[in-house]
């Protein structure tokens, strides 16, 4: 169990650079989490968040050229640190734990 | 361009990291994607929103972050803070914002209507001079790939010295030989055409109509990529030879709708354009413009029809071509330049730029300059409403404290503040472009004839021009005020009270007095110039009489020469006899050419024994001519009617040529040759120097010889002098000339003043919306200066009143404000007159008769605006007089 909670949109951001793999570049996840929720991610928001994961150990990234796509300037890779996994399987547990009580309490009712 | 700026706003917001690079390089991979989609222009504009969208959530975080202070923790690292939940906080708190403002400007209308009017004149300016700038120098041309297509003109180093081809000496034409070698061997160019325009007569049933009829060669139009609406454009074989070409005609949308009934089929249809019958063989689509380079004027680029040429003589063939795949300008140039042995060796090379910068040739610097006016303006409005919100924060210290002193950080105040100065922001862009929305039209309507100008209006380029002015205003006037508002801390808002705050607003009102005006000074003195060279312009000697003269001009045109001239003849006595006829009319002139209404001819005139000769305007004319024109004979005698049946020629000549010619003693009795195998030219008499295009022309060298047929020039342009007012007669004339010879076409009959007066028309309309700008701005500066003296006596009441209750006298006391403020002004005024002897020079090329550092400009403006600024100063100071001690000092 770690330390760290994340919030619901840290939690989004860590799954859709995993679910990225070696393409998780900020276009291309920025692009994943308006899909996953349907609705625009700020820029802003994106930009922040990703400093704060990386701030927290959770998320690193290293500055690459995009292979076989005629981009042509240099950018982020982002990729999950082993703590970033083990945070993400705690809010996981945590989660399923919770849903576990609610359905507790949904059936006494 | 505006990527660029958006890049360094983001720049500057962004923490100084290497990931500021990495989301700079995200967005410009996004901006690259959608470009492939076309219409980049929106997707600048997308750029700019996105980045200034960024730079705005950095900043807040850091003001955010720097108002907590250093002993609190950064921003919690809980997810909820920035998730969708907190996106909707942010929104409602940002509706709340919205709100607020709302009702703080409706509490104070005042305020609101003055800050919006201020920033609208400004906004409302620089939209309509940016729609002006962006017809007519920035939006694409409406052809395939005009990127591609580019203007093939000669450099003939000779040409400056020849008179009538001085102005073209860079941009000189094709010849006919020139486009035929490069048409079939050119392999830089994957095709080239040529074209001009000449006027042309329609005749038919109705009476006879003045068109505009553009020459092409067959591949103009597929070099331009565009397809004719019905029919087809021309073949190379209608081209035809140096005898001339098939006579075909291809009607502009325009003149096919205004002369051929809607169901009518046009096609095969004949119309008849001076004496030969063309048979239309198309329609082009709406809108087809394609201007030409003409010296001394701007072709607005409409042509009535198109009919084909390509060989006629000499170089007046304006040449564009569409650059080869993969070729380059530089490239083509070259290739072009290869070919020059051939033609001239050494003595012309050839230039090829793209037709969108040919096209914004000689427009380019005026139009810039008065876009930097227009922003000059909007500066001083910036300016002006800074001032305004100034004094309106001050107003509102107690309520910003209490904001404080409830919990509100340092970027909650500013967003505040900010908001406001956005809904500001954003009314004054709705009033402003609607006044450009009106304004522009005007604009065009009154200045000279631009191209591609004809269905001017506010559209998204202009709007988001327009909104793009609302937010520089908006960050200029709005948010120095709300930094320094949201500035104190609740500590020392309390220790120090409003005082400390009302100093730093009259501190900052004063910077953007004195920034004020310097512009308006800069603006006034190029104002100021502006309207000193036009009357310069308007002064100089016209060297005709113009009081009480007319002009008449006619358009002559005959297919067979020999019968066609006895008949000109023949008509030009019958109207000049006619219109000698008319009461009050006391003397008639007729002649081939006039001056301010049609270009006359150059010649080369030889001296006995000189080879090389020298130019010199030709022109032919009546033996009374100059009586009529009131041109003054300064020696010898003027031509007489028995000099045009004499064997002997003879001459008249302007002192300018007797001068170049034969310096320092009489040219009387002394001969000269026209042409070499003609007999000689004997002058007999010099007059007197006179301007023929436009005022702001120098003197040409000019030989007047006697009307008489040789030359083939026709006696169609007639002067009408009288003691009568030309207004009143030229009904009368009308009827005349119209009376005597039934479809005559008449191109000009007009009071000589007023064709004299329009040959400054340029000057004048660069004069009057220069001022125009810098009158607006005096008043603009005017306001502020008005504000700040009377908020400032405002804020030193209760002390004036103390000074008062312990005797100082009333005179001294408004004397003191006055000399306090008066150094404000005089600060900016000095600034501005150190930034306008700097900036004027770029005024140099348009000023005749004045050095851009005019003294008596600079002095006028000077004292001007300091007589502004002591009645400005000295009205609100008297305010000092009124003060009661007693009122004054009972505590409040």
């Amino acid at each position: 169990m770690t330390d760290l909670q994340l919030g619901q949109f840290e939690q989004a951001v860590l799954i859709a650079v995993l679910r990225e793999g070696a393409a998780a570049f900020a276009l291309e996840v920025r692009r994943a989490l308006e899909v996953d929720s349907g609705r625009p991610v700020s820029r802003g928001a994106f930009y922040t968040t990703v400093e704060r994961l990386k701030r927290k150990g959770l998320l690193t990234w290293e500055t690459v050229r995009p292979e076989g796509e005629s981009r042509a300037t240099m950018q982020r890779r982002f990729s999950v640190t082993p703590a970033g996994l083990a945070a993400l399987r705690d809010a996981k547990r945590f989660l399923e734990a919770r849903c576990a009580s609610l359905e507790q309490v949904l059936g006494e009712s | 361009m505006i990527v660029r700026l958006s890049n360094c706003l983001l720049r500057a917001a962004l923490p100084s990291d290497e990931a500021t690079e990495t989301i700079l390089n995200d967005l410009s991979e996004e901006l690259r994607m959608r470009r492939e989609g076309g219409r980049g222009w929106v997707h600048g504009i997308w750029y700019s929103w996105e980045s200034l969208k960024l730079a705005a959530h950095f900043t807040l975080l850091r003001l955010d972050g720097r108002s907590r202070g250093p002993s609190r923790p950064a921003p919690a690292p809980s997810g909820n803070r920035r998730g969708t939940g907190d996106q909707r906080m942010g929104l409602e708190s940002w509706i709340q914002d919205l709100r607020f403002a709302v009702r703080t400007f409706a509490r104070d209308r005042v305020f609101t209507a003055s800050a919006v009017l201020t920033l609208a004149l400004g906004i409302g300016g620089s939209t309509a001079m940016f729609t002006v700038v962006d017809r007519v120098l920035l939006r694409p041309l409406p052809y395939e790939e005009p990127d591609r297509i580019v203007a093939i003109r000669q450099i003939i180093e000779r040409w400056k010295e020849i008179a009538n081809l001085r102005d073209s000496w860079d941009r000189a034409r094709l010849h006919p030989d020139q486009f035929a070698l490069f048409r079939d061997e050119a392999t830089s160019l994957s095709a080239i055409a040529v074209h001009n325009q000449v006027k042309r007569v329609l005749r038919g049933e109705a009476p006879p109509e003045l068109l505009s009829v553009g020459r092409a060669s067959s591949g103009l139009l597929d070099l331009l990529g565009v397809v004719p609406a019905r029919g087809r454009w021309f073949t190379r074989e209608e081209e035809g030879d140096k005898n001339g070409p098939v006579p075909v005609v291809v009607l502009s949308d325009e003149f096919k709708r205004s002369h051929f009934p809607e169901a009518q089929e046009v096609l095969g249809t004949s119309i008849v354009l001076g004496d030969q019958a063309y048979t239309v063989i198309g329609v082009l689509p709406s809108g087809f413009h394609l201007r030409e380079f003409a010296p001394g004027q701007v072709d607005d680029g409409h042509r009535d029809l198109w009919i084909p040429g390509g060989h006629e003589c000499c170089y007046k063939w304006e040449a564009i071509g569409r650059l080869a795949p993969g070729v380059t300008i530089k490239q083509a140039e070259a290739q072009l330049q290869s070919y020059l042995p051939e033609i001239a060796p050494g003595t012309r090379r050839f230039r090829v730029i793209p037709l969108r910068q040919a096209e914004g040739e000689k427009l380019a610097t005026p139009l810039i300059l008065l876009l930097g006016a227009t922003g000059l303006l909007l500066l001083i409005a910036c300016g002006n409403v800074a001032t305004l919100l100034m004094g309106q924060l001050a107003h509102r210290e107690h309520e910003l404290a209490a904001r404080t002193a409830l919990g509100a950080s340092r970027a909650r105040i500013t967003r505040q503040l900010m908001t406001e100065c956005a809904l500001l922001g954003g009314m004054a862009v709705l009033v402003g472009v609607g006044l450009a929305h009106t304004l522009t039209p005007v604009m065009v309507r009154l200045g000279p004839t631009l191209p591609r100008l004809d269905d001017v209006g506010i559209d998204v380029r202009a709007l988001a021009a327009g909104i793009l002015a609302g937010g520089a205003c908006v960050l200029i006037s709005g948010l120095v005020p709300a930094m320094i508002a949201s500035g104190d801390s609740l500590h020392s808002r309390l220790q120090r009270g409003s005082r400390s705050f009302l100093r730093r607003a009259s501190r900052l009102s004063s910077f953007a007095v004195v920034l004020e005006l310097a512009l308006t000074t800069v603006l006034l003195v190029g104002g100021g110039l502006l309207t000193r060279s036009f009357e310069e312009l308007m002064d100089i000697d016209p060297g005709i009489e113009t009081e009480g003269l007319t002009a008449l001009f006619t358009r002559l045109e005959f297919a067979d020469a020999e019968d066609g001239l006895h008949e000109a003849f023949r008509k030009g006595e019958e109207i000049r006899l006619a219109l000698e006829s008319v009461p009050g009319v006391t003397a008639v002139t007729v002649s081939a050419d006039l001056p301010f209404i049609s270009k006359p001819w150059s010649t080369t005139i030889f001296l006995p024994g000189e080879v090389r000769g020298s130019t010199s305007l030709f022109w032919q004319v009546d033996h009374d001519y100059h009586t009529a024109m009131g041109i003054p004979l300064l020696s010898g005698r003027l031509l007489t009617a028995a000099d045009r049946e004499a064997s002997a020629s003879v001459a008249v000549i302007s002192e300018s040529l007797a001068r170049a010619n034969w310096p320092g003693r009489s040219p009387l009795g002394e001969t000269f040759w026209l042409n070499p195998e003609d007999p000689p030219v004997s002058v007999i008499g010099v007059v007197g120097d006179v301007r023929h295009e436009s005022l702001a022309d120098r003197t040409e060298p000019v030989a007047y010889m006697p009307l008489d047929g040789r030359w083939g020039r026709l006696p169609r342009a007639f002067a009408i002098r009288s003691s009568r007012r030309p207004e009143e007669l030229i009904p009368e004339l009308r009827r005349a000339v119209l009376a005597t010879a039934p479809g005559t076409l008449i191109e000009v009959l007009a009071p000589y003043e007023r064709l004299v007066a329009r040959s400054a028309s340029v000057e004048r309309f660069r004069m009057v919306l220069t001022t125009g700008f810098a009158v607006m701005a005096a008043i603009l500066a005017g306001i502020g200066i008005l504000g700040v003296t009377a908020r400032t006596v405002a804020s030193h009441r209760r002390e004036l009143g103390i000074r008062m209750a312990l005797g100082a006298r009333e005179q001294r006391l408004v004397w003191e404000a006055v000399r306090r403020h008066l150094r404000l002004a005089g600060a900016g005024i000095l600034l501005g007159v150190l930034l306008a002897l700097g900036s004027s020079r770029l005024l140099a090329g348009f000023l005749f008769g004045i050095t851009p550092a005019d003294p008596v400009t600079f002095v006028s403006v000077t004292l001007g605006e300091l007589g502004l600024a002591l009645v400005t100063i000295y009205v609100p100071a008297r305010r000092i007089a009124a003060l009661e001690p007693a009122t004054v000092l009972r505590p409040e």
